[in-house]
């Protein structure tokens, strides 16, 4: 019985001490918060130490989800200021439903500001994520699905990119360590004019280095690859058909020129990703349900496109 | 026998005090997000969660964190992708900047690529942002979704939770 008495006096105790041992870091950080304040170290070891933070290599995954949006929204209005949205309620409406209906079978459902769609007004077979979740979309591309499952493939691809955050992997990694560590080293927030357009120019420079990718070199295949992969993964678990994928990229042969500068410039020849899907699906049988009612609001939504 | 029981009971007690204490946490990395009585996207939200509040963790079930909103008490299930096990900081000082220079487990908010930079690459470029700040609007509610999953015979996103 006194051991019992002595365990229930003690168990607390050892439960307090371990809580106080999880808090010793954060003591040591306001004796050398105290120590720069009280001069027990001087302005210039205290610089030397943000020098040695700086030189710290930074990559994407540092890059929180609140600097993503503000790198996507920026991302989305220089391509707003290349292409035309296409301005009709109900075909956007519709896209976003099923494009946000698909975000949720995907490993990332959750953005800082949601997923969002747009169509864009153009016949080029193009289209375009941004890191912070606005996919944009073009008729043209659109025009290549014949079903609902077709548009959802498309989507799914793009939501694919997202997923994998490929738009800040094309960021140069001298930028994101720049970024990163300014915003480390800044005491209060833009103390100075000349820390603004600093820190501006290398958000410009990411902006250039995501929207070149995206509208001219294109991504790696591995990362198309990756994309198509994830496309796969959330037709199947959403229930629609991931053969539509490899439908819409056949249209999608039959209709791309070869010397245009849009999918077929920034993309593996639609072959080459049928082959890989094909191997991907291999065995895989689907059982295809409630096609007349897609059909009917596909038609509906898009049928004027 | 009796005392090798009371030592493993002993023990029990003192590993379970130690997991209470040392109080698992989590941060809201999204701008908001519903807090759900269930682990599932079509849960009812019981509070709305937003950028930079913190959870006690309860528990996990898959993809999802069943948590205590410290500030008001409520407790139910946030999608993973929501959260980060980094404390972010809304309105960070001196001390935090330095901290997060060295220590990954600290995010600022509203720190570097901001919306004082994006005003100023903005006005550099000459670009217009009313439309995407109309995009941002075309959010979906969760009802919508689900009418749209149940007529269109799609699998239920919560299946298997």
């Amino acid at each position: 019985m006194r051991t019992l008495f002595r365990i229930v006096i003690t168990t607390p105790l050892i439960a307090a001490l371990v809580a106080a041992c999880a808090g010793l870091g954060d003591v040591a950080d306001f004796g050398a918060d105290v120590a720069t304040r009280t001069g027990t170290i001087t302005e210039q070891q205290a610089e030397s130490v943000r020098r040695s933070a700086q030189a710290v290599e930074r990559s994407a995954e540092d890059i929180t989800p609140e600097q993503e949006y503000y790198i996507g929204r920026s991302v989305g209005a220089v391509i707003l200021d290349r292409y035309e949205p296409y301005d009709d309620q109900d075909a956007n409406h519709y896209i976003n439903t099923l494009g946000q209906t698909l975000a949720l079978f995907s490993h990332r459902p959750e953005l800082f500001g949601g997923y969002r769609f747009q169509i864009l007004d153009s016949s080029e077979i193009n289209a375009f994520a941004t890191p912070s979740g606005i996919v944009f979309v073009t008729r043209g591309l659109l025009n290549l699905a014949d079903s609902e499952d077709g548009v959802a493939a498309i989507l799914a691809h793009e939501i694919g990119h997202v997923e994998y955050r490929h738009g800040l992997q094309a960021i140069r990694t001298s930028r994101i360590t720049a970024a990163l560590t300014s915003v480390a080293i800044t005491g209060t927030q833009f103390a100075t004019s000349e820390e603004l357009a600093e820190l501006t120019t290398t958000f410009e420079g990411s902006i250039d280095d995501i929207t070149q990718t995206l509208i001219n070199s294109g991504y790696s295949r591995g990362a198309e690859r990756e994309a198509d992969q994830a496309a796969i993964r959330i037709l199947r678990r959403a229930g629609y058909d991931p053969n539509a994928l490899i439908a819409v990229l056949e249209e999608m042969d039959r209709q791309l020129d070869p010397q245009g500068l849009d999918f077929a410039a920034t993309h593996p020849a639609p072959s080459t990703r049928i082959r890989d899907i094909r191997s991907e699906l291999e065995g895989y049988r689907h059982t295809a349900r409630a096609t007349e009612t897609r059909q009917e609001r596909y038609t509906a939504a898009l049928g004027r496109l | 026998m009796r005392k090798r029981l009371v030592f493993s009971f002993g023990l029990f007690l003192v590993v379970l005090s130690v997991l209470l204490s040392s109080g698992e946490q989590r941060s809201v990395e999204v701008k908001q997000t519903p807090m759900r009585d269930r682990p599932g996207f079509l849960g009812a939200p019981v509070t709305t969660l937003s950028y930079g509040d913190r959870i006690d963790v309860l528990g996990t079930r898959q993809d999802w964190t069943q948590g205590r909103f410290t500030a008001t008490g409520s407790e139910g299930w946030v999608h993973n992708s929501a959260l980060t096990t980094k404390r972010i900081i809304l309105d960070p000082g001196t001390r935090d900047v330095e901290r997060s220079a060295t220590d990954t487990e600290v995010a600022l908010a509203g720190r570097g690529f901001n919306e004082e930079v994006e005003a100023r690459y903005r006005a550099e470029q000459g670009l217009d942002f009313s439309y995407v700040d109309r995009i941002e609007e075309y959010e979906v509610p969760v009802e919508k979704l689900a009418a749209f999953i149940q007529t269109g015979e799609l699998n239920d996103p919560d299946g298997g939770q």
